[in-house]
């Protein structure tokens, strides 16, 4: 299998990433074996399924020298070009198929092939139907098998197509190498030789078939995606949060501490309140983790990016506090100037809403609590001017940030990656192209964040242990910062 | 404004269209088979659409099912009564279920080309109702890909019949009656008299007698006119099954049956007394009842000049449907204690102010 692109492999330009692949010069094809070739061959899947490998090799052919007395293209063997051919010719073709493989084996594709548009084939093939869903069922299973472009039954469609397009004179190889394909139906799939010849043929096969006719594909997917039901699934995960209350208890211990201590000795620190509210806030996130079992939901990762982010703060500003005049009057000041901003909005439009979540009011109080609002600009900025990521850098713990936090605000703005990790459903059905559907019934959750919450919760506590201590009964499970 | 759901109803009922004119031309043709089979195929992959459609575009109780019936019969403005109750409109359409009895080749036996014959009258009609009637009435297969626990259905439809018998315990125990004579012994004391087999029976005579008549009347049949045993289940175990899965369709997407034919409205009035205990399914049961009540008092000359578009926006401005069930539930009427004497006049007092209102426009 194709090794894939390390980071330090793909090209850093104006802030994207390129695959070595994207950053060629001429951009690739992308003529995919499932969506864009293997629709034309599911006829060559039908009758290789239903006379086995050896015998339906043998069928196809004789259908393919059949088909070169009466079309020489290269495509010929594509159903697509079979259908096109004029009604004589058509007629005859399928007259001799059916002569020697009878009509049952190519019937179901008149599930999609319907006399209106291709009179022809259904008046052929539609004299003893099965019930639209075994039809439907035999191409399912064909596309099913088939969907891969290396399985065995795959490779045997693809020497088929690659045969035809030899017998048209218009494809050369090498007298050698023409040798090797010629004996592949001759040769068992265990037989060593086949390792060689295996390859040879498909990647023969993908030079020959370097054009598509999109109108063909449109109508063919278009049909078969109607004909099946999704066939969904979801990825279990495990909440693994058994010790959820022992943690939040020793939590709670802790923070029953600092509190205590704060108000019992630094009642007016600013650094101390500042320090201790982060890590409140932290806490209550964690809390309503717990008891709103958010631990395998998208909410989760939420909570978990308001713990990293946090902690990176207050790493920044113990790290930058002798920088400042006073880091932490500039902290509150830069965020409640957020509130401000917010409220000033609010003051100033028309539309009231008395049922909104966001009480513009009672910002204006919180704005104006500590000193007038006048005295208070609105930074639109990051706080000391650097985003979260060089903050993390700073603190070193670039690794949290580049592994958990940016993730995780994948969740927190609704990107795609998140979106379909959380939200959609995968179908296991080749005919509907393997898409996602949306999962209403909440039946997808994710991998718990509790583990990588307590994590972060320690660290945070353990930003408190280095500036403040901690009684030894209370420092199991913290860890320095 | 953009509505998804109504781009693609159009585009179904008028892809449907343009498969049955192509099916008009050719049912006789020896392409027949992979004409017809096309229809099965359109509907088949439209399966998930016609579901959709069913629960989420329909208004509950107030969307009406043409159902028990081969075809609407355009030519005989039958599509005019069938309109004048509730907000949405669907022909139920049952070209499919015939389509799988179609063997091949037309010509192989009498019986076969009337099914053709049938064919052809049930395409025809259902092309004048799309060109005709669309978007007041959809014609959808609802009985044919409805997902509804077919199983349930013939379990129950069993059930049903077999409780007719006195002894009686299995379909197999049935078959070994010989004839009607057998049957008719073999059957409860109070049976007899309530089973109907054709329209224009004479309910006062006997059992027998009126078995004979119908027999009389068998056309074609897949079974023979002198296996009497098979003439009597196919009759009622067909009504029978008919009457539940119209009963079970209707309550599983809250629609309302429209039935004009007495032998089927009688069916299915009879057994939906084995669902008293449900609420829905008396209420649907008492709006068929009124859809069957107007539908015998409806004077089509009355209506058939206008034409069908405007009748319909008459309907929709006078709030016929509105006005009769606001007045029926003045009385307090429900199906236990209706009078049909009273709901009859209410029936003609409406349509005579629909005139009314009509002419005077």
């Amino acid at each position: 299998m194709l090794k894939h692109s390390s980071l330090k492999d793909h090209k850093f330009v104006k802030g994207k990433f390129m695959t070595p692949l994207n950053s060629l010069d001429q951009p690739l094809d992308e003529i995919s074996w499932f969506h864009d070739r293997l629709p034309e061959y599911v006829w060559i899947g039908l009758i290789i399924k239903k006379f086995g490998r050896t015998l339906g090799l043998n069928y196809c052919g004789r259908i393919s020298n059949l088909l070169k007395t009466i079309n020489t293209d290269m495509n010929a063997i594509r159903f697509s070009n079979i259908l096109a051919l004029d009604a004589e010719k058509q007629k005859h073709f399928w007259h001799e198929v059916v002569a020697l493989i009878g009509t049952e084996v190519i019937a179901p594709l008149t599930a999609i092939f319907t006399h209106s548009e291709h009179p022809v084939f259904a008046e052929i093939f539609c004299s003893k139907l099965d019930d639209y869903d075994q039809r439907a069922e035999k191409i399912r299973l064909v596309l099913h098998d088939a969907s891969d472009h290396q399985t065995y039954f795959a490779t045997d469609i693809r020497f088929v197509v690659l045969y035809s397009a030899l017998l048209s004179g218009k494809l050369f190889v090498e007298q050698e190498m023409g040798e090797l394909i010629l004996k592949y139906p001759l040769l068992s799939h265990k037989n060593e030789e086949m390792r060689l010849t295996r390859p040879t043929v498909r990647s023969m096969e993908a030079t020959a078939n370097k054009t598509n006719n999109e109108e063909y594909l449109n109508c063919f997917w278009e049909a078969i995606s109607k004909m099946t039901d999704c066939n969904l699934f979801c990825l279990p995960f495990e909440k693994c949060s058994d010790d959820s209350d022992i943690y939040m208890n020793h939590v709670r211990r802790i923070m029953d501490y600092y509190a205590e201590l704060f108000a019992s000795t630094s009642p007016l620190d600013k650094k101390m309140l500042v320090l201790l509210g982060m890590t409140t806030y932290s806490y209550k996130c964690l809390l309503e983790l717990v008891n709103h079992d958010l631990y395998n939901a998208i909410l989760g990762r939420i909570v978990i990016r308001i713990l990293i982010e946090g902690y990176i703060m207050m790493k920044h500003l113990l790290k930058n506090e002798s920088s400042h005049t006073d880091i932490w009057s500039d902290y509150q000041c830069y965020g409640i100037g957020q509130y401000k901003l917010i409220a000033k909005r609010g003051e100033e439009t028309e539309r009231k809403d008395a049922l909104s979540h966001v009480l513009y009011e009672y910002l204006g109080f919180l704005v104006n609590e500590t000193k007038d609002e006048e005295l208070i600009n609105m930074d639109t900025k990051y706080f000391d001017n650097q985003g979260i990521r060089e903050k993390a850098i700073a603190v070193g713990e670039k690794e949290l940030f580049g592994l958990y936090y940016d993730y995780d605000s994948a969740f927190a703005h609704g990107l795609w990656g998140a979106i379909r990790e959380s939200a959609l459903l995968k179908c296991d059905e080749a005919s509907h192209h393997y898409h996602c559907v949306p999962d209403i019934e909440d039946k997808q959750k994710l991998a718990s964040v509790w583990h990588d919450c307590k994590m972060v919760m320690d660290k945070t506590l353990g930003v408190l242990y280095d500036v403040y201590g901690l009684p030894q009964q209370y420092t199991t499970g913290v860890s320095d910062g | 404004m953009a509505d998804l759901m109504h781009t693609k109803i159009k585009e179904l009922e008028f892809n449907y269209l343009s498969v049955l004119k192509k099916a008009e031309s050719n049912i006789y043709s020896a392409n027949a088979v992979a004409i017809i089979d096309e229809i099965l195929v359109f509907w088949e992959r439209n399966r998930r659409l016609v579901e959709c459609i069913l629960r989420h575009d329909i208004i509950p109780y107030d969307t009406y099912i043409f159902a028990a019936a081969t075809y609407m019969d355009m030519n005989d403005y039958e599509h005019y009564p069938f309109v004048t109750l509730g907000k949405k409109h669907i022909m139920d359409d049952r070209l499919c279920s015939y389509i799988k009895i179609i063997n091949g080749d037309c010509d192989s036996n009498d019986y076969s080309k009337k099914l053709h014959n049938l064919l052809l009258t049930v395409i025809q009609d259902n092309i004048k109702i799309i060109e005709n009637c669309f978007p007041s009435i959809l014609i959808l297969p609802v009985r044919f890909l409805a997902d509804i626990e077919k199983d349930a259905i013939h379990k129950g439809t069993e059930v049903a019949f077999l409780n007719m018998f006195t002894s009686i315990n299995s379909m197999k125990e049935f078959f070994r009656l010989k004839d009607i004579i057998e049957i008719e012994k073999a059957l409860l004391p109070t049976i007899p008299n309530s089973l109907i087999f054709s329209a224009d029976e004479d309910m006062s005579n006997s059992f027998i007698s009126r078995f004979r008549e119908y027999q009389k009347t068998i056309d074609y049949s897949m079974v023979s006119k002198d296996d009497e045993t098979g003439l009597f289940f196919t009759a009622i175990y067909g009504y029978f099954s008919q009457a539940l899965d119209i009963i079970m369709l209707c309550a599983s997407y809250a629609l309302i049956p429209y039935i004009r034919y007495d032998v089927a409205f009688k069916y299915m009035l009879s057994l939906s007394s084995n669902f008293t205990d449900d609420e829905k399914i008396r209420l649907i049961v008492f709006r068929a009842c009124i859809a069957f009540s107007l539908y015998r008092i409806y004077d089509t000359h009355d209506f058939c000049n206008i034409e069908f578009s405007k009748y319909v926006e008459a309907v929709i401005k006078y709030d016929f449907s509105g006005k009769l069930l606001s007045d029926i539930n003045e009385r307090n009427f429900f199906l236990s204690n209706a009078s049909v004497e009273e709901v009859h006049e209410m029936i003609e007092k409406h349509l005579a102010l629909l005139k009314l209102s009509i002419d005077n426009a």
